[in-house]
């Protein structure tokens, strides 16, 4: 019950934000909102998949990763938008405290993979690096319009890997698992993060 | 038992002696005859038509011999691991192209992912006719205009890359290769909705011609916009 609950606010709050950076795509025409929409489109089609699957196999899917996937590409596209937004003019600011990402990344990454699946956790952690590297060394840079949306990016990162963590050591299907509790506020992150993108890129100038 | 090679060798035959017979127009960048086999438009799109006949044999077999080694079942085999086969197949032609030919223009690589698509669809839908008859015009009808036009969807999203992401190098290959990653879960849920019963076969067979219907619409909102600017 709890977990059909949590895929449902979760698809619901990424088809919203899906539709939204697609209209903001097709009428503002910047390639900012074409990565931002593809990000929410890989999230909430891989989102899509997993409750399907479940839905009518009553099983998780097992032989090929199409979910996990779509979700390592939704990090890439992430990625991609922060990394456009880089500010190429100014010279780049030293940031050494980016270094602390990978760090986290991968020693928890080493931890997840004592249950197994070595290759899909060297995937994402290499991902997710990435993408938590970038925020950081937006937040060192003066780039004052994206702030917000790099805030939001690193509390989306620490919320996935306290997600991932508590999966480990939490497997029961109840409300007092933390697990729905903290993947709800997952969501609510991405949601933000849709919004606080909108604010950034009001004055991003058409392709 | 579904003689694919043999549909193949029947259905590809034609094509090939036309892609040979026709003349060969210019190549979009001009007169490099060297080139012009497959760099003029006409012979191109055609030939694109039957690399994406060929993919499909090929893609049967690598799903298949997927499936034994890892031990799937029929349904695992449909909704899992068919899917990303299928479509990391159908670009690979698209990257030998753009990696060998170093095509002028983004259009050209665009329209090469749609002719594939065209022709995995068609050799596809052929297969399915001899298996399962050709006499209800309404299940050829939705298989045309589902599963068909679903193919060509996915094609659509790799051309959302080639037409958005093509000015930057890193853009270009890690979009591309995400939009790929895209269009394989687009088709697995496509396969789970079409494999049940009842209402959720018809939304599944419906989703691809309402995407297109959309892709149409936001193509049309696009040259608006554009128009406006």
């Amino acid at each position: 019950m709890i977990e059909n609950i949590d895929n449902n606010i979760q698809l619901f709050i990424m088809g919203v934000c899906f539709g939204f950076s697609l209209y903001n795509g097709v009428t503002k025409r910047s390639r900012s909102w074409v990565l931002v929409t593809l990000f929410y489109a890989a999230f909430f089609l891989g989102s899509l998949y997993w409750e399907l699957f479940y839905t009518f196999r009553g099983d998780t899917p097992s032989k090929f990763y199409v979910a996990e996937f779509s979700w390592y590409v939704s990090y890439l596209f992430l990625f991609l938008f922060l990394r456009y937004q880089k500010n190429t003019k100014k010279t780049a600011v030293p940031c050494r405290i980016k270094w602390v990402i990978p760090v986290i990344a991968g020693g928890l990454s080493i931890y997840y993979m004592t249950f197994g699946q070595i290759t899909s956790n060297i995937t994402s952690a290499l991902l997710m690096s990435l993408i938590g590297m970038e925020s950081v060394k937006g937040l060192c840079s003066d780039n004052r319009k994206m702030k917000q949306v790099y805030v939001m990016t690193l509390v989306f990162f620490s919320l996935e890997y306290t997600l991932w963590t508590l999966s480990c050591i939490f497997d029961e299907i109840s409300v007092s698992n933390p697990y729905y509790w903290v993947d709800m506020m997952t969501s609510l992150s991405l949601f933000l993060l849709c919004v606080f993108v909108r604010k950034a890129l009001k004055d991003e100038v058409a392709l | 038992m579904n003689y694919i090679e043999n549909i193949y060798i029947c259905i590809a035959a034609p094509i090939l002696v036309a892609v040979i017979a026709m003349s060969g127009g210019r190549a979009p960048s001009g007169g490099d005859k060297t080139l012009s086999l497959v760099r003029s438009n006409r012979r191109r799109i055609m030939l694109f038509v039957l690399v994406g006949m060929t993919i499909c044999l090929l893609s049967s077999y690598i799903s298949t011999f997927m499936t034994m080694i890892l031990e799937a079942d029929k349904q695992e085999a449909t909704w899992e691991i068919t899917p990303l086969v299928e479509e990391v197949m159908k670009f690979l032609p698209v990257l030998f192209y753009i990696l060998v030919f170093e095509p002028d223009n983004r259009e050209e690589s665009a329209v090469n992912i749609m002719a594939i698509a065209v022709g995995f669809a068609t050799l596809e839908n052929i297969c399915y006719l001899t298996a399962n008859g050709a006499a209800d015009v309404l299940v050829l009808g939705v298989r045309g205009f589902g599963t068909g036009v679903m193919h060509v969807v996915c094609g659509e999203f790799v051309y959302i890359g080639f037409v958005f992401l093509w000015d930057e190098f890193w853009l270009r290959f890690a979009g591309i290769a995400g939009l790929i990653s895209l269009a394989a879960t687009y088709h697995a849920i496509y396969n789970i909705l079409v494999s049940q019963d009842g209402t959720a076969a018809w939304v599944g067979y419906l989703i691809p011609m309402l995407t297109a219907l959309l892709m149409l619409h936001l193509r049309h909102r696009l040259r608006i916009e554009k128009e406006k600017k």
